[in-house]
Formats: C-alpha cells, sequence, structure tokens
C-alpha cells in the first residue's frame, strides 16, 4: 500500500468534505451539480483513490 | 506476539529549540486561513446579504 | 517505572473517571435526542408527536451544552490543577461534595424536562435550553439549574484554594499554565454565571412558583444573555486547554509559547461578558447603540481566537518538524495521522477555524438579519461547541482515559474511524444547515414544511438539503456510540497498560518569559468588572425603567400545568430553606 490505512482514512475523509462543500461554492455561481453526479463523482474519484492505493504498491510499507 | 496496538506517542526524531525554529509552515497555513476568510466574507456581504431584496411590501 | 496519572493521584483518578461517566451518560442521551431531531425536523422519520419534539429539544441542548461539556470541564480542570500543581485538594470531602450538587442539580433539571414525555407526572420543562419567558417551566427545572450552577462555583472555589494552598508552599513563583487557566475560566465564569443566577432566582423562579404574578422578558432575556455568551466560552476553553497543554505533546512537539497563551485567557475574562447582547441585534427595547458597543467588543473577541490558531499551529509545527517534516506545508505529513487523540484535536480545531467564519457573520449588526434565528445558527453551534469543544473532549478522552484508568485504549484505529465519522458527519449537517439558513429555513421548529410556499434554494432543493442533514444526523449518532463503546471497553481493558506517561513537555517559550503582571488575577477581574459595568449599566437600566423590574403585567405560556401539588412542595421547601438563611 502506498498510504498506510489511517491515512488512507483521513484522505478519504477530506475528499467527501471537499466534494460537499465544492458542490455548495459552484452552487453559489449558478452551477447546479445533481446531487446523483455529486455520488458518483464521489465514488469514482474515492475508489480511484483506494485503487491506487492498493494496486501501486511500490515497496511494501509496514508502517 | 506483535501487538498492533503498540505505538509511540511522541518519539521527536531530534530536538529543536526555541531558537532554530522558524514556524514558516504556520505562516503559510495562516495566510491560506486569511485568504479564504476574505473571500467567504466578500461572498457573504455581497451576494448572499446585498444581493437579497428588500422584505416585500404586502399590502392586502 | 510506569508513571501515569492513575499511578501519582488515584483517588483524584477515581474522582474524575466518576466525573467523565457523568458527562458521558449526558452525552448518550443527548445524542439520541439529536438524532430524532434530525429525523423530525427534516420529515424523514417521525417517533414522536411533533409538540414533543421540543422536550426532545429541550433536553437535546441541556443535557449536551450544560451536562456533557460542563462536567467533561470539572473533570480536565481536576486533572489540570492536580496535574500541574502536583497536590491534591485540601479537602476531598469538598471536592465529592461539588460533584454531587452538580449530580443532584442535574437530576433535577432531567427529571422536570423528561416527565415531559409521561402524561401521567404533572411536571414539564418545554423551555429550550434558554428558557426564555413567557415560556414556563417547572420550578423544579429552575432549582436544578440554581444547584448545578453552584456546584460549578463551589468547584472553582475548590481549585482556588488548591492554588492558595500551592501558593503558600512555593512563595513567589509563577503559577503553572493548566492552573493558570483553569482559574481565569473561573473568574470568567463567576462574573458570568451571575446574570443567569439573578435571572432565575429573582425573576423566573419566584414566577414559575406563582410568588409574583407577572414578569419582564426583555430583562430576563438580557440578563441570560449576559451569561449566554460566556458560556460558549465556559464550553470552549476546556478545549483551549487540551490544544495548548495536550496538543503539542501529541504532536510530538513543545508549546509554542507560555505567555501567548495567558495572554488569550486574560482576554477571555475581559471581553466575554460585555458582549452578550449581540444575540439580541434584533430585540426591541435595547438601544442600537449599545448594540453597536457590543458588536465592537465581540469584534475584539477574534483577537484571542486568533492569538490561539496562531500558537496551536505552531506547536504543532514544532511538533512535526521534530519528527522530521520538511516544507511549507509539508510538514503536515510528520503529524501522527493515526492517533485518534490528535487527529481529532486537530480536526476540531479546523471546523472551529471554519465555523468560526460564521460567528463573524452571526455577530455583524446588519449582516445577522441574514441569518437570525435560522436554521444557519444551530449550524453554527454544532460546529463549535458540537465539533470544536465535543471532537476536542472525545479526542482527549482517548489521552485522558488511559491515564485515569491505567488501561491501554482498546481500538485506536477504531478510534480514528470515529473521529473522523464525527468530522464527515458535522460537515453534512452544518453545511446543509447553514445553507438552510441562508434561504430563511427556520431554527426550533418541529415541521419547517408549509404548504402555498417554496424555499429558493441556490443549488439543489429543499428534500436534497434535509437528506443532507439527516445523513449527516446520522453518521454523528454513530460516531458517539462508537466513541461510548470504546470508553467503556477501555474501561474494563484490565490487565494492560498505558502507552504513554503523564509528563507534559514544558513550553519552548516558558513562563520565565511572560510578564508577571499577566498573574495578577485580581487585576484582570477588576477591569473585566468595569468592562461589564460600562457595558451592561445603562442597557439595564432602561430595560427596568421602561418594563419595571417585574414587567407589564405578562403572565406565563402555559408549558407547565398550574397549582400542582408538586409546585406548592417545592414552593414551601424553597421558603422554609429562605427563612433558614435569613435567620
Amino acid at each position: 500500500m502506498r498510504l498506510t490505512l489511517p491515512r488512507l482514512l483521513l484522505v478519504i475523509a477530506f475528499l467527501i468534505v471537499i466534494l460537499v462543500e465544492f458542490r455548495t461554492v459552484l452552487g453559489f455561481f449558478d452551477i447546479a451539480v445533481p446531487f446523483t453526479t455529486a455520488v458518483i463523482v464521489g465514488v469514482v474519484v474515492i475508489g480511484a483513490l483506494v485503487l491506487w492505493s492498493l494496486l501501486s504498491s511500490g515497496e511494501g510499507s509496514n508502517e | 506476539m506483535p501487538d498492533a496496538n503498540i505505538h509511540e506517542l511522541s518519539a521527536p526524531d531530534h530536538a529543536i529549540d526555541h531558537d532554530e525554529f522558524d514556524p514558516l509552515g504556520t505562516l503559510t497555513l495562516i495566510v491560506l486561513y486569511f485568504l479564504a476568510l476574505v473571500l467567504m466574507w466578500l461572498f457573504t456581504y455581497f451576494i448572499e446579504f446585498l444581493g437579497n431584496d428588500p422584505t416585500p411590501l404586502v399590502v392586502i | 517505572m510506569r508513571n501515569t496519572f492513575v499511578d501519582a493521584y488515584p483517588d483524584q483518578a477515581r474522582f474524575i473517571r466518576r466525573v467523565f461517566a457523568t458527562s458521558f451518560t449526558a452525552f448518550a442521551v443527548g445524542a439520541f435526542f439529536g438524532l430524532i431531531q434530525a429525523l423530525h425536523r427534516t420529515d424523514i422519520l417521525r417517533v414522536v408527536e411533533s409538540p414533543t419534539y421540543y422536550t426532545v429539544l429541550t433536553g437535546h441542548g441541556v443535557f449536551l451544552v450544560l451536562s456533557f461539556t460542563i462536567f467533561f470541564l470539572v473533570g480536565v480542570y481536576q486533572w489540570a490543577v492536580t496535574d500541574s500543581l502536583e497536590r491534591r485538594p485540601v479537602d476531598m470531602r469538598f471536592t465529592w461534595g461539588w460533584y454531587g450538587l452538580m449530580v443532584l442539580g442535574t437530576l433535577l433539571a432531567a427529571f422536570a424536562i423528561l416527565a415531559g414525555f409521561v402524561e401521567s407526572i404533572d411536571v414539564s420543562a418545554n423551555t429550550l435550553f434558554t428558557f426564555y419567558a413567557p415560556l414556563q417551566g417547572h420550578p423544579i427545572f429552575y432549582v436544578g439549574l440554581v444547584l448545578f450552577v453552584v456546584g460549578t462555583w463551589l468547584a472553582g472555589a475548590d481549585w482556588f484554594r488548591s492554588w492558595l494552598a500551592w501558593k503558600g508552599e512555593h512563595p513567589g513563583e509563577r503559577i503553572p499554565l493548566p492552573t493558570f487557566m483553569v482559574l481565569t475560566t473561573m473568574i470568567m465564569w463567576y462574573i458570568s454565571s451571575i446574570g443567569v443566577a439573578v435571572a432565575i432566582l429573582a425573576f423566573i423562579l419566584p414566577w414559575s412558583l406563582g410568588i409574583v404574578d407577572s414578569i419582564n422578558p426583555t430583562l430576563t432575556r438580557t440578563l441570560f444573555w449576559y451569561f449566554g455568551h460566556p458560556v460558549v466560552y465556559f464550553w470552549l476553553l476546556p478545549a483551549y486547554l487540551l490544544w495548548y497543554i495536550l496538543l503539542p505533546k501529541l504532536s510530538g512537539g513543545r508549546l509554542f509559547s507560555d505567555p501567548l497563551a495567558r495572554v488569550v485567557f486574560i482576554l477571555f475574562i475581559l471581553l466575554s461578558t460585555p458582549v452578550g447582547i449581540h444575540h439580541q441585534y434584533l430585540d426591541p427595547g435595547i438601544a442600537e447603540g449599545f448594540k453597536f458597543i457590543v458588536m465592537t467588543n465581540t469584534m475584539f473577541l477574534l483577537l484571542p481566537s486568533f492569538l490561539t490558531a496562531f500558537t496551536v499551529v505552531a506547536s504543532m509545527e514544532h511538533g512535526a518538524r521534530q519528527r522530521g517534516g520538511t516544507g511549507y506545508v509539508g510538514w503536515l505529513r510528520a503529524l501522527p495521522w493515526r492517533e485518534p487523540a490528535f487527529t481529532g484535536m486537530a480536526l476540531a480545531g479546523l471546523v472551529f477555524a471554519f465555523g468560526g467564519f460564521t460567528g463573524i457573520v452571526n455577530a455583524g449588526m446588519n449582516i445577522n438579519y441574514l441569518v437570525h434565528n435560522s436554521l444557519w445558527v444551530p449550524g453554527h453551534i454544532h460546529t463549535q461547541v458540537g465539533t470544536a469543544s465535543a471532537l476536542t473532549f472525545m479526542a482527549g478522552s482517548y489521552w485522558l482515559v488511559p491515564q485515569l484508568t491505567g488501561n491501554r485504549l482498546v481500538g485506536r484505529s477504531i478510534g480514528l474511524v470515529q473521529v473522523l465519522l464525527w468530522f464527515i458527519g458535522i460537515v453534512f449537517m452544518t453545511n446543509s444547515m447553514y445553507r438552510g439558513g441562508l434561504v430563511g429555513i427556520p431554527r426550533r421548529t418541529a415541521e419547517p414544511q408549509y404548504e402555498g410556499f417554496q424555499y429558493e434554494v441556490a443549488a439543489g432543493s429543499v428534500g436534497e438539503l434535509n437528506a443532507q442533514l439527516a445523513i449527516g444526523g446520522i453518521l454523528l449518532f454513530i460516531s458517539a456510540m462508537l466513541f461510548l463503546a470504546l470508553m467503556l471497553l477501555t474501561l474494563f481493558n484490565r490487565d494492560s497498560e498505558p502507552v504513554d506517561n503523564r509528563t507534559i513537555p514544558a513550553p519552548l517559550s516558558g513562563p520565565e518569559d511572560s510578564p508577571a503582571v499577566l498573574d495578577n488575577l485580581k487585576l484582570w477581574a477588576a477591569i473585566a468588572a468595569v468592562l461589564v459595568l460600562l457595558a451592561y449599566t445603562i442597557p439595564l437600566a432602561s430595560i427596568v425603567t421602561r418594563g419595571g423590574l417585574f414587567g407589564p403585567d405578562i403572565g406565563p405560556f402555559p408549558v407547565t400545568i398550574e397549582g400542582s401539588g408538586s409546585i406548592e412542595l417545592v414552593r414551601m421547601g424553597l421558603e422554609f430553606a429562605l427563612e433558614t438563611v435569613s435567620r
């Protein structure tokens, strides 16, 4: 794993928060992102992150 | 058996004393925070607050 | 050799464990009520009748912002005083005494609130946490609140007594920083809680007992907010104490500056109280000029929080650099993010920094009209006391409870999940609350659904805002239950040892660098009293001149049923007690 599990969790938490707030910011500029789109984007981004973290194991850190 | 719950709470690699510590990272974060505050304030004041119409005068 | 707090002070650890248990019990009940509300007002699941919603809401407020936070405060402060003065209280029986009084007060108030669920008991107090007259609760509710507050006063007296005893043994020494924080908080609390004591004892309690017929709502509201703003710092300052004392250690570093920390706490003594009227910008009966003065004071109050942001982040950075962190932002990666105690506090601080912005909006006299009494305000409260304080308390417990029990923390990784869940939950919920507030959705409303009217939501819809609020509330509830489960398991995790000892590293810039005048508590208390007189004398005088001490004939709004036997009983008891005292 490229990220340790605690770090992965932390990054996911931040990503969710950023997605929620970013959607609000876009909303204020009259760019309405539908709820389902936001959910799909979230799932894709987090899924990609998890895959990246699991698959691209350079030197397996045993932290 | 290794106990996964064993961990070091505070294990400094090397001690840094008062004179060699320059909190530049703190400065960076505070500048970013200040920018965020200013942007949020501008938005809340000029768009949300001033952007609202006056309370409608309803005459029945 | 093992050197935890419980090894050094077993009896104190036992006491603080008991106090924390009380605090966490209140937390469990309050969190459950919060879940009911989140689902009720969004019309997702209504398990109670809508009138009962206000009983739930009162319980949620009182149990969380009074019982949970303040019991946790006295626990942490008892720890801080004992650990930093390295001595026990002068008389442990007195310590148990004030704790008993606080518990008794809580039980009485809790009884009055919870009896609202049971029709056969003729008692209720659906007054919400602010108990604005003419909403009237059962006298037991007010008596409970008074006993609780008196308990905290005695707790403060106990800490001052410990300090004076310590001072006798250590003449000429600086007050240790944790004790300094405790004493300054309590000075602020003494100055401010007089307001609520007068409001209840002189006006609301006699009125609820039927001794006087009428009340001046503007007067009792003003007295409430005289206390109601400083009380938020009473919730916040224990979190500050943990940020200043514990967080640097958890980060692997040392506190950046002891003098700055002292200045911050002194600013809170000075500025916490003469600002309460900023909660009443929309109240008629208080002149605009006074509101303006109060707004100015409030903006000055941002200063200690900005100072705190700097000192705490600099201390974290010191820890990160000692752990090998480099770069302008890269040092953040060197912080111990796998520790729930650290991560929880860091996230709480982050949420607090951005929630602070919403406080600036609330405090602006003009822009306040945008959000007044809307859902925005509970949004603000939940980022501040609901996260800055509550999440810090939970994170702090991950370090403190092992110190108090001598047991190793159970489920450190689950603890990390718990604090992250809280972070996500609070962002979901408060984001929805802020947006809902901006479009005018009211707070404190069981059914904010109206026919023939639609909110103009900037992005999305009200249904989506509701879903987001409910998801947030559910995540918060799960997180709270996880926390309580971990605490319970840690309590029973015998035959294990905590990984850390109780030592707190010395600050980079210690007390020797701070001017001695900072420790002159009498001086700061006196200046604070003058500021309070300046801010409040004329507004209070004009409220009384206009409406009279007991008001322009305002009767109670019947939240309680009149003429019940139990009221008579309380009334007789009180009259008897008054006679005994006056003799």
